[in-house]
């Protein structure tokens, strides 16, 4: 088995070549163009111009945008998190999907349908004239921590009930037995294991945050607080155009999200930080009876805040007929729809489907081939791949795109891509791999090797092998990833907005234009046809799921 | 078809996980690879599968070569006609019971032969009425038989198992060993059995190879084995006993093991055959040589009741010796107590493991 053939090694290579283009090289001339932003070798005296005052404050503001992002959903999420892993709420499974919606949203498109409620004259006035004095305060510093922290709560709130419910039963039994009081228990069991766990989901939403490019460029440009993605956004696309300096703050993001990627294996990786349990591991819990209702009462706020404002501004803003009569049923209309799909919003949104469907398709094989080399074995250059497989998704996707730039816009790459739809389809390609190899990875990862020895034995070729067991096994995988890679790349907006084609609008910068010139509502149409479109699709995925897991045991 | 090693190894790193090894499994033979968890066991049966690479030695499978480093031949394990059966069942979870007894024949192209073949592999484990149904929808034992099937499907001469009932309970086990026994002799395959378990290795087998630390220690039939193990390693793997260190004070006229100055076992002199005055040994003490008498007796070794098992049939007592730092074990069928003083008279059968080292009493204590 140790026997390689000649195949199989020219495959190898031929995988790592298309990865190297696809991913390392756009990474690696970011970096390279950041020591040299005028073409000259400057080394780390380039990064001296983050020392002059405006990019300190950019700095400042990305680093406070993180900090202010983390306490915030880290205090939205505690509560749902004990409800759901220590009280009766716990029982109802439904609320976990329903707090998945904020993340699955589309940020910019949360962000859109916030300033719509808090703007003046807005939802939030309208329905709530009070609230006046309130909504002003919505456009500062405050406004961008509470839409990001609605959008990325949920994250931070999965993490936090899985450790509470690892924690639980009989871990803290084992305490109690042992002699331990309550505030003992809660010492030394319950706050060292928590605290891991949760520094670590803290430090992936303080990443998230800085990397994040949908609310900074539709909220922070509108009240002028700009953080590193919007500046890098702004030298990357509009005059005057300056790929030194955007270079320059892609790898201060870069360096801080690969520094927690590296630290999060680092602690992944270590033992003692994972839970030892068998099965039947009971849940620790704690009856709230009728104080239930307080719970059940903070889940309304918090859905209402998270999905209940923005859609309904969405909502409201997509039927109305004449946006400055306000809320009222006569002014109710589809013509915004109607305008949609006969204008150039369809083309937009065509547009969305078959790049979508392209991109998907491509990195859903990319993936599958990427991912049975890499399961195969596990030598160096398998390593590689997969580093180069998942980076993408570990690095903020304007810091990618910029990188997309240098590599295909460079004078010395032949390929006719830049500036043409392919641009897209590799866009998508690139940033979305990670989630097929990922998707591919987990059912892989299931399966014992026994079943492809069995199979050898059994007098099955390596091709056979293939194709009888390894790929129906894993084509759960691959769906789950050509639809999760499809419903992320018809709403992606960083890659489309910078790298789209001339006169060439998706469904994202089809509602980013629209909103930023005003006429909000054929945008929030769009806006709502999109999520419907791929929510509809997700659940697709979900019930196919069930029905291939029917022969698992 | 028969299977010979010579001069077989192999290496996982600077760690040797086989010592060269040469043997021939005879055509129609059931042997059992038994030993203790990473002695090389599993790792051997893998490279007769083709599924890892030997360092050196060639293979060979009825006279020829499947396996040969110096002529470069290595089969894949798709082309060495083996059956085999995984400790895990390695079913196919997306087909149904026919379509995984079926696989190897239409893997290898005989597709006209398939449902004949597959019905009498169903039948001869009483699976036919299942065929239609997927793996998880089937039992332990069920899921196993399966896999049996399987292997046997496609009339492989040789059969290679990977502790296949270790994933079974005790009671189904029995049941499934007695299936495997009855249909390896049936079909006259050649078998290879991998296994912790010695008493299963004993049972089912007509040569055990006792292997520890990449090492054969000895090979024989079960019989062989457990009567007259080679060294302390082998004694304290196969069987209940107790190894008792001693000085065979005389081997002629009225040979004896002297433990310690109040406990001496008198020997039968065909045992002390090779045997100098003054030679240490160890001795290995099976529970069945051992007679205990709940009246002490001038005759016996005295001692006291630590433990009473009941094994159903008859009890197991664990005795402690007076007189020396050593307990051993017995079968009665009469209750004691423990606490209870009683008398132990050992065999003058028990078999004598001779002293390499050349250690003095006083270092092995």
């Amino acid at each position: 088995m140790a026997h390689v053939s000649w195949t199989q090694r020219v495959n190898k290579y031929l995988a790592l070549t298309v990865l190297t283009l696809l991913v390392l090289m756009p990474l690696a001339l970011v970096i390279m163009r950041a020591v040299t932003p005028e073409g000259t070798f400057e080394g780390f005296g380039a990064f001296s111009i983050l020392g002059e005052g405006m990019y300190q404050e950019i700095l400042l503001n990305s680093l406070l945008l993180g900090f202010g992002v983390v306490i915030l959903s880290s205090f939205i999420a505690a509560p749902l998190a004990f409800f759901m892993a220590r009280t009766e709420l716990g029982r109802h499974r439904w609320i976990d999907i329903v707090l998945i919606i904020p993340f699955m949203t589309p940020p910019y498109i949360g962000a859109m349908g916030w300033i719509l409620s808090m703007q003046s004259n807005g939802y939030a006035e309208q329905l709530f004239p009070f609230l006046a004095p309130v909504t002003p305060l919505f456009f500062t510093y405050f406004g961008m921590v509470l839409v990001m922290s609605l959008h990325l709560f949920p994250f931070i709130y999965l993490i936090m009930r899985n450790n509470l419910e690892n924690i639980g039963g009989r871990l803290e039994e084992a305490g109690l037995i042992h002699g331990g009081s309550f505030g003992y228990r809660l010492r030394r069991i319950v706050l060292p294991l928590f605290v891991s766990g949760y520094s670590m989901g803290a430090l992936l939403v303080f990443v998230k945050t800085i990397g994040e490019f949908g609310t900074p460029v539709t909220l922070g440009n509108r009240i002028g607080f700009y953080v590193l993605t919007s500046e890098i956004h702004r030298h990357a696309s509009v005059w005057p155009i300056d790929f030194g300096t955007a270079a320059i703050l892609s790898t201060m993001l870069l360096s801080v999200s690969m520094a927690v990627w590296y630290f999060q294996q680092w602690f992944a990786a270590r033992t003692h930080g994972k839970v030892v349990s068998g099965k039947g591991q009971t849940k620790a819990y704690t009856p709230l009876g009728k104080k239930q209702i307080f719970a059940w009462l903070y889940l309304a706020g918090v859905l209402g805040l998270a999905i209940g404002v923005p859609y309904f501004s969405v909502a409201s803003t997509a039927f109305m007929d004449v946006q400055g009569r306000g809320l009222a049923f006569d002014n109710l209309t589809l013509r915004h729809m109607q305008d949609l799909f006969t204008g150039s919003g369809l083309e937009a949104l065509w547009n969305s489907v078959w790049l979508a469907g392209i991109a998907a398709t491509i990195s859903a094989a990319i993936g599958l081939w990427v991912t049975i080399i890499i399961m195969k074995k596990r030598g160096t250059v398998e390593k590689g791949m997969d580093f180069l497989s998942i980076a993408p998704n570990t690095v903020p996707g304007i810091v990618v795109v910029v990188g997309l730039i240098l590599f295909w816009n460079a004078y010395w790459n032949p390929a006719p891509v830049y500036n043409t739809w392919m641009m897209l389809v590799t866009t998508y390609v690139v940033l979305y791999i990670p989630f097929t190899v990922q998707n591919i990875k987990a059912i892989y990862g299931q399966l014992g090797d026994s079943l492809f020895q069995a199979a050898r034995t059994s007098g099955a070729s390596p091709w056979y092998v293939l194709r009888t067991v390894l790929l129906p096994l894993i084509l759960p995988g691959v769906l789950a990833g050509w639809i999760m890679s499809f419903t992320i790349s018809m709403r992606e907006l960083v890659g489309s907005l910078i790298l789209r084609p001339p006169n060439m609008h998706t469904s994202a910068t089809f509602i980013y234009s629209q909103f930023e010139q005003g006429t909000v509502a054929q945008g929030m149409a769009m806006a709502l046809v999109t999520v419907g479109l791929t929510t509809v699709v997700l659940i697709g995925v979900e019930k196919m799921k069930e029905r291939s897991q029917r022969y698992r045991t | 078809m028969d299977i010979q090693f010579r001069q077989l190894e192999k290496w996982f790193g600077t760690l040797q996980a086989l010592k060269p090894l040469s043997m021939t499994i005879q055509s129609g033979e059931f042997v059992s690879l038994v030993g203790p968890s990473g002695c090389g066991k599993t790792t051997l049966l893998r490279m007769i599968a083709g599924l890892e690479d030997p360092a050196a030695g060639p293979i060979l499978f009825g006279g020829t070569p499947v396996f040969d480093s110096e002529n470069h031949i290595n089969k894949p394990p798709q082309k060495r006609k083996i059956g085999m059966v995984f400790q895990d069942f390695a079913l196919w979870p997306h087909m149904t019971v026919f379509e995984n007894v079926a696989y190897g024949l239409k893997a290898t192209g005989r597709k006209r032969e398939v449902k004949e073949k597959v019905t009498d592999a169903l039948k001869s484990v009483q699976l036919d009425a299942h065929h239609e149904r997927y793996p998880h929808q089937l039992s332990g034992g069920q899921q196993q038989r399966v896999a049996i099937a399987r292997a046997i499907a496609t009339d492989p001469e040789i059969i290679l198992m990977d502790e296949p009932l270790s994933a079974l309970d005790a009671s189904l086990r029995d049941e499934m060993r007695i299936l495997l026994q009855s249909l390896v002799k049936k079909l006259n395959m050649t078998a290879v059995y991998v296994t912790h378990d010695q008493s299963e290795a004993m049972a089912m087998s007509d040569r055990v190879v006792v292997m520890n630390a990449g090492e054969v220690q000895q090979t024989g039939t079960p019989e062989e084995i457990y009567q007259r193990p080679v060294n302390d390693t082998v004694a304290s793997f196969i069987g209940k006993g107790t190894l008792l260190d001693g000085l065979v004070t005389e081997v002629e006229e009225v040979p004896m093991l002297k433990v310690s100055t109040e406990v001496q076992i008198p020997l039968s002199s065909k045992k002390t055959k090779g045997l100098k005055p003054h030679d240490w040994v160890h001795a290995i003490i099976r529970p069945e040589q051992v007679k205990l008498d709940t009246k002490p007796s001038e005759a016996g070794l005295a001692g006291v009741v630590e433990t009473v098992s009941f094994l159903g049939e008859r009890y197991e007592v664990s005795v402690k010796l007076h007189g020396c730092n050593e307990r051993l074990f017995a079968y009665t069928h009469e209750k004691t107590a423990p606490g209870q003083e009683i008398s132990l008279t050992v065999r003058n059968t028990i078999h004598l493991i001779q002293h390499k080292g050349g250690l003095t009493h006083e270092e092995t204590a």
